[in-house]
């Protein structure tokens, strides 16, 4: 591959790299970009010359997301009610866990009833906690797994069909 | 800079413009764009993206396809358009749609000035 190829590949990874577009969208896109490249090269331009009409890959790419639109992902509104599951699923875990320490570093080590052996605060408790489910834990880690994966999703919507 | 009208305007002839240049014979991007560009003298002075959109619903309705053809000497094959049939009817159908409404408005418009 000689220099200016190499140079060209990169432009076309750069370019396509920053598209905001579904999957199969984005290699429609690609494959006339592609395309347009090659008509050009046929048409006797050098490279050189092609990257300067087809602009930087940043502009390039600008210009391709702002031309595809109605086929682009939507983004719901609803995902901001998810990310504050999350947020406030993470927080609960967060204080749990800070109260968890504070709490577990206060208790005295000699002669506590349930710590097994010269295990440390936080281990001992998990030790001595009864067998079951912590509900207490697992709950909001559910929401937290739940509510980061909604958000996610609702950004990466379908794009509605035209009629 | 063009203002909305102008653009809102292009765009829904745009559709109209492309399908039947593909009528004509099967084509690409680059040469869609520099055919528009020259049969215009200029004023539809498009870049590729602005094509894109344009072509995939044509494909999508089903009146184009897009195949591959071998580039010439050691070029990269290029995506090549043709219309099918259902294309070359419902090109006509616009071009009669397209002649009744420009008939329409231009009496509208030389009618509203004579009053």
């Amino acid at each position: 591959m000689t220099e200016t190829e190499k140079k060209m590949k990169r432009y076309i990874n750069a370019v396509e790299r920053r598209l905001n577009l579904p999957r199969e969208i984005k290699a429609r896109v690609m494959s006339d970009f592609l395309s347009a490249i090659s008509a050009r090269r046929e048409a006797g331009l050098t490279d050189e010359e092609i990257l300067r009409e087809l602009g930087s890959p940043k502009a390039a790419a600008a210009e391709l997301n702002e031309q595809m639109k109605d086929f682009a992902y939507r983004k719901s509104p609803w995902r901001f009610a998810f990310l504050a599951l999350a947020v406030v699923s993470g927080l609960c875990l967060l204080s749990y866990y800070l109260i968890f320490w504070y709490v577990s570093d206060s208790i005295p080590l000699n002669g506590s009833v349930g710590i097994i052996g010269g295990a440390d605060g936080p281990t001992s408790i998990f030790v001595a906690t009864p067998i079951g489910v912590n509900w207490d834990q697992v709950l909001p880690s559910i929401f937290l797994v739940v509510g980061l994966l909604g958000f996610f999703l609702l950004r990466r919507l379908r794009p509605k069909k035209q009629p | 800079m063009e203002n909305r009208f102008d653009r809102e305007m292009k765009k829904g002839v745009l559709e109209m413009l492309v399908l039947n240049l593909i009528c004509a014979r099967p084509t690409y991007g680059y040469e869609l764009l520099s055919r528009l560009r020259d049969g215009s003298g200029g004023s539809f002075d498009l870049k590729e993206g602005t094509l894109y959109p344009i072509l995939y619903r044509l494909e999508d309705d089903g009146l184009i396809t897009a195949s591959w053809f071998p580039g010439a000497g050691k070029t990269t094959p290029k995506k090549i358009y043709q219309a099918t049939q259902a294309g070359h009817r419902e090109n006509l159908r616009r071009q009669e749609v397209w002649g009744a409404f420009t008939d329409t408005v231009t009496k509208l418009l030389t009618g509203g000035n004579t009053l």
